[in-house]
């Protein structure tokens, strides 16, 4: 049964026509700019700048059940409810005299979406240009009916208080019998939801944003999630994060990119200062891109026939076309030939390039040599700018490469890890690949740029450069207890992360100073919890404050993952993106 | 506490900012201008954040030359390029 569940898109379809059709794709960029406002709509006027839709969220919904919220640019929120009780007691609430409603201790207007004052404000936020705007800035959050999502939201907010109509979804007369009715009645509706609803997918984004790279639409850090709903994104299978900029991959091979693109790294084929909205990369349309990779100042692609491109900085040899030339569109590698590429990662000054269905010579490293991060010989290495093979590899084969700062990193198939380039605190630089010397069996690795995390297949993360902890706060400031003890005498720089026992981590991923882990408790579905720590001076670990974190602490994405649902997380510098996958 | 000591021909000579810089975790640069080096300042700031880095350099190369000269001799700093239109 592939018909999807009816939804109220608030404000721009008819509602009686919406009711018997059944959704299209999840792409909703040409909309009727006229449609009757529904009886159960309100305007709330007046909310703070930084209000997010998910801040608006949990205040009105203890007036009733919201079937649809969005917020536009110019900080009006626009509220559908289930019922038409739940919004006059929302209207009510904002006009009783001696308390009205707040948002952030900020006072707000509560108008009927029919009212002359609120229709006016709606014409102009409908005008083609800036409607277009309020939707990449703060986006709609399709609020599913019922879903756990909603019900979990709704505890939080105490959906009882205020509620008065026998129609809510949560009772609160003390009739039993009707109350277990309609308990079965609500899980029924969730099971069939869970069946046949594919959920869209969720970005958030949070940190340093001051070149656009968050995909806000706006130039600020924001220190908590930041929810985006941008329908040129509607299917990233992955994203890229580099010095400040960001690569989006869709499942369909197509590449986005946004953020700072002074050097040529957006690849859109001009030199901008920032992009503040998704553009595609469109001198890759004829290929399938099946991999990214974006470094400080440059990027990298791959396509599925094995072809490697970059664009961006080239000032290091970092783009490997023999020569130190910047590019602003992606240019393609000629030097491998025959050969196919599986894999490009961009550091801050180097690139890796990781070739499929090859024996002997796999890694080719270019760029910046200075701290060894190419790993192409023993001896001092300033800079090559075509590819050369990484040493050390014979008779390993490499399935995953990675590169950040001047660090760079393989995993093999057997689950070890090779690290080279600037050495991890209190570790010298190393010109070529070392095998971390452990018996975990590592499955992935990412790198900062004074540390490393690697997690195990058995969900366990462990994290290099221990001393320096992904925390830039001074280390004598750290109490003791917090300074690790090393698993095992042999891995005295691997240490594992604590905190998590009970845990199985999903995904990692490192910026600059921070790190991020998706963990779930082991045999359970109930997975996609986000923990952050490390640096939090831009907001980058997403918990509301600038403060280092010296352990995982959990960031409040306010938003219940389905069963079928999975979080992946990707930093860049100083900035961190969350996606649901499907 | 210094973020990181870095030589000065590892930083790159910014035509637009008049500054040399380097590459700050918060996604932003550390500059610092040659009048500053003239004078022996060793701290290059990041504008966006609290960081700092130690600049390693010889003052000399600084007090000698002029602008014009040091661009053909002595240190090289990486020139940031014009980007090549593909």
């Amino acid at each position: 049964m592939s018909r999807k569940r009816d939804r109220h898109y608030f404000s721009r379809h008819d509602a009686a026509a919406k009711r018997r059709r059944p959704l299209p794709e999840p792409v909703e960029e040409e909309r009727p700019t006229t449609r009757p406002a529904l009886p159960s709509a309100v305007v709330v006027m007046g909310l703070p700048q930084d209000c997010s839709v998910l801040d608006l969220k949990s205040r009105f919904e203890i007036y009733g059940a919201i079937s649809r919220i969005r917020i536009d640019r110019d900080a009006v929120g626009y509220i559908t409810y289930r019922s038409k009780e739940s919004a006059d007691a929302a209207i009510a609430a904002g006009v009783d005299p001696s308390f009205g409603i707040t948002v952030s201790s900020k006072k707000v207007q509560v108008l009927w979406a029919t009212d002359p004052l609120a229709m006016w404000r709606e014409g102009v936020g409908n005008s083609k240009d800036k409607g277009h705007m309020s939707k990449l800035v703060r986006a709609e959050a399709p609020l599913s009916k019922r879903g756990r999502g909603n019900r979990l939201a709704s505890a939080i907010g105490n959906p009882k208080h205020g509620e008065n109509s026998s129609r809510s979804p949560v009772l609160e007369v003390p009739f039993k019998g009707r109350e277990i009715r309609h308990e079965a009645v609500m899980e029924e509706s969730e099971k069939t939801e869970k069946k046949d609803e594919k959920r869209e997918q969720v970005v958030w984004s949070w940190g340093a944003g001051t070149e656009g790279q968050l995909g806000t639409k706006i130039v600020k850090d924001e220190l908590f999630p930041q929810l985006l709903h941008q329908p040129s994104l509607s299917s990233i299978s992955s994203l890229a994060c580099g010095g400040a900029h960001v690569i989006a991959l869709t499942s369909a091979g197509k590449v986005f990119s946004w953020g700072r693109g002074n050097s040529g790294q957006l690849g859109h084929g001009e030199v901008v200062s920032n992009a503040l909205v998704p553009k595609g990369v469109t001198s890759l349309d004829g290929y399938f891109i099946t991999h990214v990779a974006a470094g400080w100042s440059h990027s990298g692609f791959v396509s599925d026939s094995g072809c490697v491109f970059t664009c961006g900085d080239g000032t290091f040899g970092q783009l490997g076309h023999g020569d130190y030339a910047s590019h602003c569109s992606p240019v393609k590698l000629p030097c491998f030939g025959d050969q196919r590429v599986a894999q490009v990662a961009c550091g801050m000054r180097h690139s890796l390039v990781l070739l499929k269905d090859c024996v002997g010579n796999q890694v080719y490293g270019f760029g910046s040599g200075k701290r060894g991060q190419l790993g192409v010989s023993n001896d001092k290495v300033k800079s090559v700018n075509v590819p050369r093979a990484v040493t050390g590899f014979d008779g390993v084969e490499i399935i995953g490469i990675a590169a950040n700062g001047d660090h760079s990193a393989a995993l093999s198939v057997d689950g070890h890890v090779y690290t080279w380039g600037r050495g991890f605190k209190g570790f010298e630089d190393a010109p070529v690949p070392h095998c971390l010397n452990s018996s975990l069996n590592f499955i992935k690795v990412a790198l900062g740029w004074n540390h490393a995390l690697a997690m195990t297949g058995e969900g366990e993360v462990y994290m290099l450069g221990g001393n320096h902890l992904g925390v830039l706060s001074d280390l004598q400031n750290i109490s003791p207890q917090a300074m690790h003890v090393p698993v095992d005498l042999r891995e005295v720089n691997v240490e594992k992360v604590p905190g998590l026992e009970g845990m199985k981590i999903t995904d990692i991923a490192t910026g600059a100073e921070h790190s991020v882990i998706v963990t779930g408790k082991l045999y359970s579905f109930d997975n996609g919890e986000i923990r952050t720590w490390g640096w939090g001076e831009h907001g980058q670990l997403g918990l509301g404050d600038t403060r280092d974190q010296i352990n995982p602490v959990t960031v409040n994405l306010g938003y219940d993952l389905n069963e079928a649902e999975s979080i992946k997380v990707f930093c860049g510098s100083g900035f961190t993106f969350a996606v649901t996958m499907p | 506490m210094s973020y990181d000591d870095v030589e000065i021909e590892d930083m790159e000579w910014n035509e637009e900012l008049q500054a040399y810089t380097y590459p700050c975790p918060c996604g932003d640069l550390f500059q610092i201008t040659k009048e500053d080096l003239k004078l022996g300042e060793e701290i290059a700031r990041c504008p966006s954040c609290s960081l700092y880095i130690t600049v390693v350099y010889n003052i000399e190369d600084f007090l000698a030359d002029s602008d014009q000269n040091r661009r053909n001799k002595g240190i090289q700093p990486s020139k940031q390029q014009t980007v090549t239109v593909a």
